[in-house]
């Protein structure tokens, strides 16, 4: 199964698309109940969001979450097809809906005039990840006098405690650290990297040794008249067809975070 | 050295006669040669209202930075009829990348796909085992009428094309025996207009048919395209009435995940479906 998290924004409205139909499958799955989830530091929060029918979709939006959900918690969906508890010590991961390509949903960043957003999901197989680290390497860093920056990084463990975290930001070329940054587990964390955009035509990284996640890039100009979304791919997409892609990776993924300095 | 080219030779070939004889088809033929390295086929839009723009990394140091070298890159843009406009040959310093924008390579009209090969020999080290280098990074696009400088970005999404240095370029797409349908997981009757783009990986002509649904998915609207090999076609839908809530796509192809452009009151969302 999948979780689709919503994130919260300081200025724009976020919004999350789940869909009740495989992207492939000709048949149509059977009635799904939708929960969301939010931590309160010691307990999972569940709250029953309604049902949906084989076929359909549906919109959750930041504004219209229920109010109980504290206006900075980031908030992940799920389906599931048995009815909750309102509290859980750990996040179910059953192997449920799990399709070629992956069962996604779309997480969506809205200003009043446009919108930016991308089809992903939050495998539940990360969440009983025990040692956890990241390496993104990306290209997509914008900037000039009208345009911020934002990364923003999706966690998600089975059990809700809130962990802060330290994510380094980096050249490539040099992997000298330019910003370092506190996130937290079970969140998905905003860090403003507008500041690093005289690196922008540079190859840049994002390492943390003590944490996972999805990593997001979120550009956008003054005023909202245009916004841009996109995730860095994991490092085994970089090969196709190895028959263990985690052996090279292991090795890439130490070297970058030992590298990586102040 | 001798069993693994042997071994290659054997599974590529398998998942070519599995394709021809409709025998459990893989999705992806095995490349020929050991030292093919494998792209993406993506789209790019030009002309007045459009520019597109791919940031080449070297990816032999984002892998393997305890070794890195200069890296040779061989970029290949086609028009959206396939036919091969222009080819590039150019060198990467470690850890480096190249901003290469579209409008410098073409004519001001015109849209079509492109492939990106490293030359990267990831058998010379044996823990990758078997494995290819791929590009499937990311493409940026912008709309040229639109006053904001932001590039908006996507990224690869399947493997297309495999090649080995100057040698002729394979499709690596596998041949279902039957139409294949694809939905996206996502809702249209958020936007004005919608455009779905769909590059042929394939070594034939294809057709794609396109349905769209209002709220109770009930058909509304279809579409059919010829895509010629290697090329695109753009399939586009009038939307001001939020009438679609929902789309599929139908054609002989594994995983036809068209890329999508939502267009909204000031700007444009594009994503990999």
């Amino acid at each position: 199964m999948n979780y689709y998290f919503l994130p919260r924004h300081p200025v724009f409205e976020t919004a999350v698309t789940l869909a009740n139909f495989s992207p492939v499958d000709a048949v149509g799955r059977e009635r799904q109940h939708i929960y969301l989830a939010w931590t309160d530091g010691t307990r999972w929060i569940i709250e029953a969001m309604g049902d949906l029918g084989a076929g359909e979709s549906r919109n959750f939006t930041s504004k219209n979450l229920p109010q109980t959900v504290p206006a900075d918690r980031a908030c992940f969906f799920f389906f599931f097809p048995k009815l909750l508890p309102a509290t859980l010590n750990k996040l179910p991961t059953d192997p449920m809906m799990e399709t070629a390509p992956a069962w996604r949903g779309n997480i969506q960043f809205r200003s009043p005039t446009t919108r930016t957003s991308y089809q992903g999901e939050y495998p539940s197989a990360m969440l009983k990840l025990k040692k956890q680290s990241l390496v993104s390497i990306s290209p997509m860093i914008q900037g000039g006098d009208d345009i911020g920056m934002h990364f923003l990084l999706a966690n998600l463990c089975e059990t809700p405690e809130q962990h802060p975290r330290t994510l380094k930001f980096a050249a490539a070329r040099d992997r000298k650290v330019v910003l370092e940054a506190t996130v937290y587990t079970n969140a998905v964390s905003l860090v403003d990297i507008s500041a690093i955009a005289p690196l922008r035509n540079e190859l840049f990284c994002t390492v943390s040794s003590d944490i996972t996640g999805v990593p997001l890039y979120l550009a956008f100009d003054v005023g909202g008249t245009q916004l841009s979304l996109e995730h860095t791919h994991p490092p085994t997409e970089l090969f196709a067809f190895s028959r263990q892609p985690q052996v090279p990776v292991k090795r890439m993924k130490s070297w970058w975070l030992q590298q990586v300095k102040s | 050295m001798t069993n693994e080219v042997l071994l290659r030779t054997r599974n590529a070939l398998a998942d070519r006669l599995r394709s021809a004889l409709g025998v459990r088809p893989p999705r992806w033929n095995r490349p020929w040669s050991m030292h093919a390295t494998i792209s993406d086929l993506f789209p790019w839009r030009g002309g007045t209202e459009w520019d597109t723009k791919f940031d080449v990394m070297n990816l032999s140091s984002v892998l393997m930075p305890d070794a890195p070298a200069a890296e040779d890159v061989n970029f290949v843009l086609f028009d959206d009829f396939g036919h091969q406009l222009r080819e590039e040959r150019f060198s990467l310093d470690p850890f480096s990348m190249r901003e290469l924008k579209i409008s410098d390579f073409t004519p001001a009209a015109g849209q079509g796909t492109f492939a990106c090969f490293h030359a990267l020999n990831l058998q010379c080290t044996p823990e990758f085992s078997g494995g290819h280098l791929t590009e499937r990074n990311y493409v940026s696009y912008r709309n040229l009428g639109s006053m904001s400088l932001l590039w908006s970005y996507v990224h690869g999404n399947t493997y297309a094309l495999s090649r080995r240095d100057a040698a002729r370029m394979h499709s690596i797409a596998g041949r279902p025996t039957s139409e294949v349908i694809y939905r996206p997981q996502l809702r249209f009757d958020d936007c004005l207009r919608f455009e779905l783009v769909f590059s042929n990986t394939t070594s034939r002509e294809l057709v794609v048919r396109v349905k769209a649904f209002d709220d109770a998915h009930k058909l509304i609207k279809q579409k059919v395209a010829t895509v010629p090999a290697s090329g695109m076609v753009v399939i586009a839908f009038d939307n001001a009435d939020g009438g679609i809530a929902t789309v599929e796509n139908e054609g002989r192809h594994f995983m036809w995940r068209p890329v999508l452009f939502k267009h909204y009151q000031t700007g444009f969302d594009v994503l990999h479906s």
